[in-house]
């Protein structure tokens, strides 16, 4: 939990990533020509970097409307009387936002009829309903840390969206005491050095290593009826000997943890269901589990979006239609790039910063965008912009770590700059208002 | 439009069941001011008139899992429900709106992990009208394991009490004891016994459940520990049910879903599965410092949700259908899968006719609490449906015909003709889980109660009767009408303190 006191400084969670670090320290501030500068002990580079923005100074401008900047009740103002004009709006964002401001935000939504994406792995793929349906088989990062003593790192890098995590979850020994790691396809820094196993897997062959893993894995479980096992044909697209060198080491293993990152490479979703597949099967016989992990390219990820859609919409994201009383996942229909690019919305609200795919949808988009927070998108026609105080060091509440962990915020560095829960309520306010009705 | 609390509220001329005050069927008044039941005033602001209408305390469900980590998984594996039907894993919103609309004011999730407690209570905050109270499941965090093993007995109750305490918790919990040990250990799906030491530890699943019982009582929360035994859904698994029971030694305990605890048979041969409740019924009867809900089944589909990973993985790998479990950091886990419940299936033919047994076999209605364990026997939606099966024996005799034939040859069913009284139902249903909870303000009509209320048009179709309330009261505000919310007021949390 932030703003716990640490000896000699004040502990501070960083939201720069899905990983949510809660183990930062913001010691005494060194000084350079610019003024006294914030050092957070044991961040990354991108935490650090997150957590510096995070504490500058507010902006210049409290808000923006039509590239003039304005004050936040005027701008809050001009958002809730085009949102109330619009004919159909998305809710989306939420990469960085507190439960709190996520319940705000799906509140506005409800309120407005308007569509919500989360941005959850399952709203990008047409066949997200499918996935989630299928189930998958997880744990807390501590549980890979502490027993996984079989790491598959399936054609993902984790520092690349968690840079902390491999140091933080991946080299602490297992209570076995020792851990053999397989990078699946790709390159992961200094895996060689780490003594960690490269195999060259592409990703075009994802899926398919992943079920001849699972044939290759098909074994007698204690108690069970006995499985008959498979052996690949030997020119089995070449997969054979490597697949077999993982199955190898996976029945050895006291427990085996594999990797996964919500790529856009898999955009039907059938490499991620085979990986899933394959780790359920295996935790029929054998401690085993995914940890999949958000391919957010910045901010807290969607974590906790997804679980309060989930909790009130009956959805993780791409939900049509904001209803309390339930909303069927609809990728195909509902996912905020879609929406978006098919023109289906003309107004959108985003909450903090949005996934990439997001922003870049957004860049061709000239209808109505009200931004909270984050760095205003670029839209050829209406825009709205109001600051909010970032999560990270300016808020309270709390979030979900990628994981499912819940972690708590506490503003070690108050700012005047509005909560964006309370921005999102002041627009919902204006709504509420006979006039605009 | 909804009753103020500020005004004086007399609801006139009801059929009164008020089992906890002696009340079966009289025709009384009501009088409500400040969301409680006064004595009769001088007069009324509103009056209304109930004149043949069924009156009795809001409904209390004790055992269902509605919010938290595991429930919002089976949000997201459900299929969507067909038109009409409610969805099996609610929102949390929809599932405030149908409890209340069905006459149910208060509910308990039986389930949440100590770290899971507080996303689960930002979740419940969203609950309309209910007032809602989480089970921990204490016993399986390292830390209180670890004491448990210890045996200090004060350790143990420090650790508990501070669990609940910052949980804000209502009751602890303990779903297979032990059973995430095992489950992390690599165990999968076989049989074991209240003997078997813990993975590690020198400690017996027996002395656990004897320990955290007798913690939970020094402690003096207002609800027994709550037990959801080993085994679960396995074939013969009456044994470890009736060492279960005799584990507590005198010492209060409540038994979950009971239903699934009490089969004969064995695992190499289906066809001897079948009931095992005549002599854990036995037992149970004798014994008045247990206390039970039985999980009855009933035919549909549903989602399955539990803090006992083992089972959860047994039952997919058995079954087949899709699975998701998660495993916490120093806690326990989690299992999530699909269910569906045929009348044509032996073993569920079985499961059924079995909760059915346990409600008539229990001698005490102020010792059981009407369940389903919602969602995983049935939605709680279908209360009215079971309700009806116990009260009208020609119903139940119907259904039985419907199911698989050799049940029908060998379930000690056929042989009861026993029909639950309204007054009865209303104690299953109300007036017990209060009591058994540690509510004395709920689950009755009398002066100081919470004026939770629910009235039903007599029917003799209890299922339809039961369906849809008339009017239900939350703190004497009218909240739902003919089946339809009328008003979303927030409810109350109800935390623990130990005495």
């Amino acid at each position: 939990m932030s703003g716990v006191a640490a000896e000699g400084g004040e502990r501070v969670v960083c939201t720069g990533c899905p990983l949510v670090c809660d183990d930062i320290v913001l010691r005494a501030e060194g000084t350079d020509a610019a003024g006294p500068q914030p050092f957070f002990e044991h961040a990354c580079a991108v935490g650090e970097a997150w957590l510096v923005q995070a504490s500058a100074r507010q902006p210049a401008a409290a808000a923006v409307v039509d590239e003039e900047p304005v004050d936040a009740a005027e701008a809050i103002l001009q958002a809730a009387t085009r949102l109330a004009s619009c004919r159909r709006v998305l809710v989306t964002g939420c990469q960085d936002a507190t439960l709190e401001t996520v319940a705000a935000a799906a509140s506005l939504a409800e309120q407005l009829g308007a569509a919500f994406d989360a941005g959850a792995a399952e709203s990008a793929i047409s066949s997200g309903p499918l996935a989630a349906r299928l189930g998958r088989v997880t744990a807390d990062f501590e549980e890979l840390r502490d027993r996984a003593d079989c790491v598959l790192l399936w054609h993902t890098d984790p520092s690349q969206t968690h840079p902390r995590f491999i140091e933080r979850f991946l080299e602490p020994a297992p209570a076995t005491g020792r851990r053999r790691v397989f990078v699946i396809g790709g390159a992961v820094a200094e895996a060689a050095a780490r003594g960690w196993t490269s195999v060259a897997i592409p990703q075009s062959q994802g899926a398919e290593a992943a079920v001849s893993l699972q044939l290759m894995l098909a074994t007698q479980a204690p108690g069970r009826a006995a499985q008959s096992t498979c052996e690949l044909p030997p020119s089995s697209h070449g997969l054979g000997a490597a697949v077999a060198e993982i199955a190898a080491a996976c029945r050895a293993a006291a427990c085996v943890g594999v990797v996964t990152s919500s790529g856009a490479e898999d955009a039907t979703g059938l490499a991620a269901a085979a990986v899933s597949r394959l780790v359920t099967a295996l935790a029929h016989t054998k401690p085993a589990f995914e940890i999949p992990l958000a391919a957010s390219p910045r901010g807290a990820g969607p974590a906790t979006a997804a679980a309060v859609c989930t909790w009130r919409f009956g959805a993780a994201g791409a939900v049509a239609l904001a209803n309390r009383d339930g909303g069927l996942l609809a990728p195909a229909e509902a996912d905020a790039c879609r929406l978006i690019d098919r023109r289906d919305v003309d107004g959108v609200v985003v909450v903090g910063e949005p996934p990439a795919a997001v922003t870049a949808a957004l860049a061709g988009f000239d209808g109505l965008v009200v931004a909270l927070g984050g760095a205003a998108p670029s839209t050829r026609g209406l825009q709205i912009w109001i600051d909010t105080a970032p999560t990270a060091v300016a808020s309270n509440g709390q979030l979900l770590r990628d994981d499912g962990r819940l972690v708590a915020l506490h503003a070690v560095r108050p700012t005047a700059r509005p909560a964006a829960a309370a921005v999102i309520e002041a627009i919902r306010g204006h709504l509420s208002d006979e006039e605009l009705r | 439009m909804s009753d103020s609390t500020a005004e004086t509220l007399v609801l006139r001329r009801g059929r009164l069941h008020d089992p906890a005050n002696g009340v079966d069927g009289a025709t009384g008044d009501l009088w409500i001011r400040d969301g409680r039941i006064v004595e009769p005033q001088p007069k009324a602001d509103r009056e209304v008139d109930l004149d043949g209408l069924v009156v009795m305390p809001g409904g209390i469900d004790l055992h269902s899992h509605v919010a938290g980590p595991k429930v919002a998984v089976g949000r997201r594996m459900q299929r969507p429900a067909a038109d009409g039907c409610p969805d099996a894993v609610p929102t949390i919103h929809a599932t405030g709106r149908l409890y209340a609309a069905l006459g149910y004011t208060t509910v308990f999730d039986a389930a949440i992990a100590t770290a899971a407690a507080p996303l689960a209570h930002l979740e419940l905050a969203e609950l309309p009208v209910l007032d809602k109270g989480i089970f921990l499941l204490a016993a399986d965090d390292d830390e209180v394991v670890r004491s448990l093993a210890a045996g200090s007995a004060d350790e143990v109750a420090r650790l508990i009490a501070d669990r609940v305490q910052a949980s804000r918790a209502w009751a602890v919990k303990v779903a297979n004891p032990g059973g995430n040990r095992f489950w992390k250990a690599g165990r999968r799906g076989d049989h074991r016994d209240l003997e078997e030491p813990l993975p590690g530890l020198s400690l017996t699943g027996r002395e656990m459940l004897s320990r955290l019982a007798q913690a939970v009582a020094d402690l003096k929360l207002p609800h027994r520990l709550h037990v959801h035994t080993i085994n679960l859904g396995l074939p013969g698994n009456w044994r470890t049910t009736l060492s279960t029971m005799q584990a507590f030694d005198g010492l209060p305990a409540h038994l979950a879903h009971i239903q699934f605890h009490s089969y004969t048979g064995g695992d190499a041969d289906e066809t001897t599965f079948g009931s095992g409740v005549e002599p854990l019924a036995a037992w149970f009867n004798d014994h008045p410092e247990l206390s039970l809900d039985v999980g009855q089944v009933l035919f549909g589909s549903t989602m399955a949700m539990t803090g006992d990973a083992l089972a959860a993985e047994h039952l997919a790998a058995v079954t087949g259908v899709p699975w998701s479990a998660h495993d916490g950091f120093l806690e326990g886990g989690c299992g999530i899968l699909p269910v569906t419940y045929r009348e044509k299936s032996l073993v569920h033919a079985w499961q059924w006719a079995v909760g059915l047994e346990w409600f008539l076999s229990v001698n005490d209605p102020w010792r059981i609490a009407l369940s389903t364990d919602h969602p995983n026997g049935a939605h709680f939606t279908a209360y009215p449906t079971l309700m009806r099966l116990l009260g009208d024996e020609a119903f139940r005799r119907e259904a039985f015909e419907r199911i698989h034939p050799a049940v029908r040859r060998n379930s000690p069913l056929a042989g009861f003709t026993r029909e639950y009284t309204l007054n009865e139902l209303a104690i299953i249903t109300r007036a017990a889980p209060a009591r058994l909870a540690g509510l004395p303000q709920k689950g009755h009509l009398g002066v100081g109660a919470d004026a939770d209320i629910a009235v039903y048009r007599p029917d003799a179709d209890l299922s339809r009767m039961f369906a849809m309330p008339a009017r239900v009261y939350k703190a004497g505000v009218l909240v739902a009408e003919d089946g339809q919310l009328r008003c979303s007021v927030p409810g109350g949390v109800l935390a623990a303190r130990s005495g």
